[in-house]
């Protein structure tokens, strides 16, 4: 049950800690005080950012940090869009 | 044929200078016109806001925004607005604008829009007052896509929102919060007075591909999904006459 409470700690942390700003970062509590923290994020900075924000949460005593800085493809395709699309009552 | 390219949550932060603007290289010559759907700064703040200027600053065809939650977090979205339309770039909030891309009119309604659900499981203006005032933004958005579609007499309609206009391109997220995301309510006036594309952001882990419940196409560009610097789409003239 603890552990529900403390993942929500961790997201409204991690979403105004004027240092990372993310709100789609998954966070997992494997056991007491364990926070493990996944997904994407845009900069090193920020990557780096995670981990020094929840080390200052007194409940967390070990940070697993798993985010990955998100790599930009160029753009190649192009979709076609038109064929059979409803038009309303336009 | 029209050539739109879009995207959404860019979240860019002044730690971004720069980072953004070598990925919009080539884009003028790739397509017509720039659709921007909101989150495009993470706190809101002025200083991300002129960060967002520089990076767009190589794009030389038409581009039009609209702001989104986390521009509205420093709670001076009339700053951010100001920095863009400055720097040329079109805002819109629950309001429409129109252009000429060769001998085409492109008409686009756009706004941030608001949550509540979809379909069957829409919240409704019902009790307390903090549930109607959470659907107030929601309903003024949907009117002004009614009012704005019904007025363009353009060749293509496009609209451009932050909030999802259907549940289709939200899978992927946890259906908890798909009130949180977008409403149904948006997608109704869509629907009767048509379109061509919705684009949307704001659903990071949702699906680029979707359609309103009348089958207008929605693209949902939020950068995470599509994985790309920006989408590309084009419209074809000789297909929407077949549908008009």
């Amino acid at each position: 049950m603890e552990a529900v409470y403390l993942v929500t700690k961790v997201r409204q942390k991690l979403a105004v800690d004027p240092r990372v700003g993310l709100t789609d970062i998954l966070i997992h509590i494997p056991e007491a005080g364990h926070v493990v923290v996944s997904g994407f994020v845009s900069t090193r900075e920020q990557q780096e950012a995670i981990t020094s924000a929840l080390q200052e949460m007194p409940e967390i005593t070990r940070v697993s940090n798993r985010t990955q800085v998100r790599h930009l493809q160029p753009t190649h395709q192009s979709e076609i869009i038109g064929k059979g699309t409803p038009g309303g009552k336009s | 044929m029209i050539r739109i390219a879009a995207v959404g949550d860019l979240h860019l932060t002044v730690h971004g200078r720069g980072k953004m603007r070598p990925q919009f290289e080539g884009l003028s010559d790739e397509a017509d016109l720039l659709l921007l759907a909101g989150d495009l700064t993470n706190w809101g703040k002025p200083e991300e806001a002129e960060v967002l200027v520089e990076e767009l600053s190589d794009i030389t065809i038409p581009r039009i925004a609209i702001l989104g939650n986390h521009d509205y977090h420093n709670e001076d979205p009339e700053r951010v607005r100001a920095i863009l339309e400055d720097a040329g770039v079109t805002v819109l909030e629950n309001e429409s604008t129109t252009l000429t891309i060769g001998d085409a009119t492109v008409g686009v309604v756009g706004g941030k829009g608001f949550g509540g659900g979809y379909g069957t499981t829409c919240l409704s203006p019902f009790g307390e007052r903090e549930i109607r005032d959470f659907l107030k933004s929601t309903y003024a958005c949907a009117e002004a896509l009614g009012q704005g579609l019904s007025e363009l007499r353009t060749d293509y309609k496009l609209v451009l929102l932050h909030y999802s206009p259907t549940a289709e391109t939200l899978k992927g997220e946890p259906v908890a919060i798909y009130p949180f995301l977008g409403s149904s309510i948006m997608g109704e006036p869509i629907d009767e007075h048509g379109a061509d594309l919705v684009v949307h952001g704001h659903a990071h882990k949702g699906t680029e591909h979707g359609q309103t419940a009348g089958g207008i196409p929605v693209r949902n560009v939020s950068l995470p999904v599509i994985c790309e610097s920006y989408a590309l789409y084009q419209i074809e003239q000789k297909a929407r006459a077949l549908v008009h």
